[in-house]
């Protein structure tokens, strides 16, 4: 086992990591191990601690609609536009910030963006790596949301 | 981070007849500037009138540099639509 390899293991051992960020990483490092291959060399592929290569993975949202006729729509956006968007909430005037709360109350979302902290939206852009949104409609249109 | 310098639009027509167009947005930012230049003065007295009145939310320059945030962080962004009569790519650079 490489070296690369058993630290992987041992920082999922530990829950540094968890089993889908192992996974992203073990599958990098297979990638670079076949490139390193085409060029050989020596040392170990992974220098340091890995932590800020598993934080820099995704970049981006994907929407991807598949319509019941054949119709797609695949739209990528940055999550740094998610992010700014989201800190723009804590800046938005409170007289608005009433109205938008309760515009989005009335349509079934209850969020209170003034309550938005930054560490909360740092923890929000965290959490979306994780997320994956899967619908199946009845006549095989289907939605997928996912980070990459 | 800077704003998206270029759109990219391309529609494919099902006979495979590919049309692209490549639109300067910096040359829009450019005209633009002046008149960003002049809300942000405007934005920082405000700010500082109502700091001064005492008002609690004075923050309508940052918000302003925020949006310019939202705007620069566009850039990326792609989408692209595939229907039974064409194809169509945008891309913000």
């Amino acid at each position: 086992m490489s070296e690369d390899r058993s630290r992987i293991l041992r920082m999922l051992a530990d829950g540094k990591i968890n089993a889908d960020e192992a996974e992203r990483l073990l599958d990098a490092l297979e990638s670079r191990t076949s490139e390193k291959c085409a060029a050989p060399g020596s040392g170990s592929l992974i220098k340091g601690d890995p932590t800020p290569l598993l934080n820099a993975l995704p970049k981006y949202l994907h929407v991807k609609v598949d319509g019941e006729e054949g119709e797609k729509v695949d739209v990528k956006i940055p999550l740094a536009l998610v992010r700014s968007g989201l800190k723009l909430t804590s800046l938005i005037p409170p007289q608005a910030m009433d109205q938008i709360n309760q515009q989005m109350s009335e349509k079934g979302m209850s969020i209170d963006f003034s309550n938005f902290k930054p560490e909360d939206i740092d923890e929000l852009i965290d959490a979306l790596r994780e997320m994956e949104v899967n619908v199946d409609g009845a006549k095989g249109e289907k939605v997928r949301v996912y980070c990459e | 981070m800077f704003p998206p310098m270029l759109l990219y639009v391309r529609v494919t027509a099902p006979d495979r007849n590919r049309s692209g167009v490549w639109l300067p947005l910096f040359l829009v930012w450019l005209i633009l500037l002046p008149i960003v230049v002049l809300i942000l003065l405007l934005t920082t007295l405000v700010d500082l009138v109502l700091f001064l009145a005492g008002q609690r939310y004075h923050h309508y320059t940052l918000l302003l540099l925020r949006c310019f945030g939202v705007l620069g962080a566009t850039r990326g962004t792609v989408i692209h639509i595939h229907s039974n009569e064409n194809d169509v790519d945008i891309d913000l650079v």
